[in-house]
């Protein structure tokens, strides 16, 4: 993810569960005993928001596996969606449900049209670092069998 | 609260199996009808059929395509295009209705 960013993009961090190596990216461990409303990855970003000094205009948050490609900064908004296009893994069926579910985008270019968004996808989201303060990511999320995973965060002035 | 959608795209992984898709649609169905209740009614209404939607993805998939594989011929002709109809106007009916909600 981290090799995919554009060099404006200078100030990354990696969010983990756990030790990792990420080159390009300061890693955090989110402490087993932080505690909040919020689980798995919505926890590791409430961490990140109370614990992380953001002197930036925007946080982009992507999923360890969101590879940017195209990036040519942010429109002016609180919150900005990136798109979603998926990447094929190891099964050809599950692709294929993916881009079905995905619907060719259309919903998702909705996202800016409707005064609430019917679904904002976590995986490449930029927020405005103030409504993130005001807002926070501390909400009860459902609880789910997914492995562990670990978002990542990175700062952006565009 | 001012939205925005980037040019930017994303290259995400697909969950590696239908049984993982599945179960993705399942979480962010629930999410979505526990956050319903605070929705309009005219949102409540496209949420509910994006939901639908999302659950008959993996389905969907696993339908059409060993039917295009194998050339099966659809028995009941008339029915199947009625149906495919059906579902054409189905799929249409978020961005519809996201048309019709703009601000």
């Amino acid at each position: 993810m981290v090799d995919s960013l554009p060099e404006s993009l200078d100030d990354v961090h990696a969010i983990a569960e756990s030790s990792i190596d990420v080159t390009g990216a300061s890693v955090h461990v989110v402490p087993d005993d932080f505690d909040c409303r919020a689980v798995r990855k919505g926890r590791a970003q409430e961490w990140a928001r109370r614990t992380l000094d953001c002197h930036k205009e925007f946080v982009l948050y992507l999923d360890e596996d969101s590879i940017v490609e195209s990036f040519k900064g942010l429109p002016d908004a609180d919150i900005v969606q990136l798109r979603e296009k998926p990447r094929r893994t190891g099964s050809n069926l599950s692709f294929l449900a993916d881009i079905d579910r995905m619907g060719g985008q259309l919903e998702q270019r909705a996202f800016a049209r409707l005064s609430i968004p019917l679904f904002a996808w976590g995986g490449g989201i930029a927020v405005r670092s103030e409504i993130e303060d005001a807002t926070t990511w501390d909400r009860k999320s459902l609880w789910s069998r997914i492995p562990r995973s670990f978002g990542q965060r990175s700062k952006s002035t565009t | 609260m001012i939205f925005g959608l980037a040019d930017a795209v994303c290259r995400n992984e697909a969950p590696p199996s239908l049984y993982e898709i599945t179960q993705q649609c399942r979480r962010w169905a629930a999410g979505n009808l526990q956050a319903s209740e605070i929705l309009p009614f005219r949102y409540e209404v496209l949420t509910r059929v994006r939901n639908a939607a999302w659950a008959l993805s993996p389905i969907f998939t696993l339908i059409v395509v060993p039917l295009s594989l194998l050339s099966v011929t659809v028995a009941y002709g008339g029915l199947f295009f009625a149906a495919s109809m059906a579902g054409a106007v189905y799929a249409r009916l978020v961005p519809l209705g996201c048309r019709l909600l703009r601000r």
